[in-house]
């Protein structure tokens, strides 16, 4: 219970320093500005122009959800890497750490800060997203009108946001576990989009290639990558349900936490660079 | 019970062992020194007191707390500033210790944060200004201020004056005397400055190369000094101070240089005026605490670090 109870302290004042710096405004705004654009273009689409389409109301949280589940990866990393990677590069965990708290604790909370923003922003999104679903979507079909009916209901949007969240989560202990390697925000960062933009591009062009000219399906070898995890439990593997790749994913999430709590715990706290 | 209590403590990098085998007892209450060259170890020793380096080998005892978990509540008393002070740049002097406060769970309020503000001096538009803003002074008077949060029973300062103007260090170490002024305070203080030392320290301890050379009042480092005598017949006045039991260590056209404790020297006027020798001139060599470290970590032998 004493340790609940300091990790939420702990929580509290790293939200407190996080909500000082203003790119994690700007990164969050971005963020926000984007769900609020697809949004805004799918209603403007709807009543504004003469395209005869129509959108169930429960296809709007979707529409948010193919924005965020791309923005989420990038969104996680950066989180990440501004709330691990600077204390590590300022060396501010001396002051922190200085009145003898575990270090376990500080780690935890920082990943729970992580996950909580998350949270709030796909809670957020996915209210927003209803709520002008509701107001500018169309239940019925109207004859001669193509009708978006993109999910099966409101369950499966709450369902595919819930494992974008966790994607995003991933992400962003991939990313705190190189900020804490490297003691660099700046390293955390780049190799941990590296590695997304390295799955994103290679994993595709390595299938074609292997498809045309290998005659080899390469989907069996990636689907359990970090890749392959992340659009499984998103819903975008063709062949297995989302609920299968749950296991995996937060497999690798602990498998990226419990990396960092140990490499912390083991090493000398630096004084950093700054 | 000793505020702190080291021993056999040992910290390897690799093949370079930083501390090496230091056993030592810091008693609570006063201000403690902690003197030695660059390199000596001073800054690791006082690193792994405070939790930020794990010792290889060895085992510290701090406020009576040992062992992993003990060491951890032992800091909870703990105030250190160790190398330079670390805050986060993009936050304001009164908002980086409002984190801090918050983090330690100190609840003097803002309150406590404003005496803090006022006791070093970074009161007003001070407060106000972003770290990275700051001066070095200013920056190292935050960091004594964060060391004072809560008011923890032992201070660990690295060499807390850097930085810091003449007026600045004077405040300093007029701060640090008046912590630890009335007993119930320990206070660690690391420093290249002898005279320092000297001012504001009532023990201290000497390191070189990892180890550990003396521990001891500060007096008695400088017990080997010695004064350069001039007399109107040094023949005479070498031989009676060897009767007398005096060491000469030189003889020169300048006069006879004697081996002597800091402001002990009025004792060879008085042996020379025994003998009916006058003294034309007595000049102490080097500053007393200056002789004494010299001596005691080699380079009074030409040893090079």
């Amino acid at each position: 219970m004493r340790d609940a109870s300091a990790i939420v302290t702990t929580l509290r004042w790293e939200w407190f320093r996080l909500s000082r710096r203003p790119g994690a405004w700007v990164i969050l705004g971005l963020s926000g500005a984007a769900v609020i654009g697809a949004l805004a273009v799918a209603t403007a689409l709807l009543h504004l122009t003469p395209i005869d389409l129509s959108i169930a109301p429960h296809g709007f949280p979707l529409l948010a959800f193919e924005v965020l589940s791309r923005l989420g990866p990038f969104l996680g990393i950066i989180l990440a890497a501004m709330i691990f990677g600077g204390d590590q590069g300022w060396g501010t965990l001396r002051p922190l750490l200085a009145r003898g708290q575990p270090r376990w604790q500080l780690m935890v909370a920082k990943l729970s800060l992580v996950a909580v923003i998350l949270a709030a922003l796909w809670i957020a999104a996915w209210i927003l997203a209803a709520v002008v679903g509701l107001v500018a979507g169309e239940s019925d079909t109207v004859a001669g009108e193509l009708f978006l009916d993109i999910s099966d209901g409101w369950l499966e949007t709450v369902g595919s946001f819930a494992g974008a969240w966790l994607v995003s989560i991933a992400y962003a202990g991939l990313a705190a576990l190189l900020c804490t390697l490297g003691r660099s925000t700046a390293f955390g960062m780049g190799a941990a989009v590296a590695i997304l933009i390295i799955e994103f591009t290679v994993y595709p062009v390595a299938g074609l290639i292997s498809d045309l000219f290998l005659d080899i399906s390469l989907s069996e070898y990636v689907r359990w990558t970090l890749h392959g995890t992340s659009g499984g439990v998103m819903g975008r593997d063709d062949d297995l349900s989302a609920w299968l790749f749950l296991p995996a994913t937060l497999a690798y999430i602990a498998v990226f936490c419990a990396l960092t709590l140990l490499v912390t715990g083991r090493r000398d706290v630096a004084s950093g660079n700054g | 019970m000793p505020a702190v209590s080291v021993s056999g403590l040992t910290k390897r990098f690799g093949r370079v062992t930083a501390v090496d085998g230091v056993s030592l007892d810091i008693p609570s209450g006063g201000v403690f020194g902690l003197l030695g060259p660059n390199g000596s170890g001073k800054t690791t020793l006082l690193s792994m007191l405070s939790g930020f380096i794990r010792p290889t080998d060895g085992t510290v005892t701090l406020l009576g707390h040992n062992g992993p978990a003990g060491h951890e509540r032992g800091l909870g008393m703990v105030g250190a500033l160790i190398e330079r002070p670390i805050f986060w740049p993009y936050m304001s002097c009164r908002d980086n210790l409002r984190c801090l406060q918050g983090v330690y769970g100190t609840d003097g309020g803002d309150a406590e944060i404003d005496d803090l503000l006022d006791t070093v001096n970074l009161g007003g538009e001070a407060a106000r200004r972003k770290f990275r803003a700051c001066s070095t002074g200013m920056k190292q008077r935050l960091g004594i201020a964060a060391t004072l949060l809560g008011d923890p029973s032992l201070l660990i300062l690295d060499e807390p004056t850097n930085g810091l103007d003449p007026v600045g260090i004077v405040e300093v170490r007029d701060l640090i005397r008046g912590l630890a002024a009335d007993g119930r305070r320990t206070v660690i203080l690391a420093s290249h400055l002898l005279n320092e030392v000297e001012q504001v320290c009532d023990r201290v301890a000497v390191m070189r190369r990892g180890k550990l050379l003396y521990c001891g009042p500060v007096a008695g480092m400088g017990a080997s000094g010695s004064a350069l005598v001039r007399t109107t017949d040094d023949d005479r006045a070498d031989a009676a101070l060897t009767d007398a039991g005096w060491e000469i260590r030189s003889r020169s056209e300048d006069g006879l240089e004697v081996a002597v404790a800091a402001g002990r020297e009025w004792e060879i006027s008085r042996d020379l005026a025994a003998a009916e020798i006058y003294v034309s001139g007595l000049r102490p060599l080097g500053g007393s605490l200056e002789a004494g470290f010299m001596e005691v970590t080699g380079d009074a032998d030409g040893e090079s670090e």
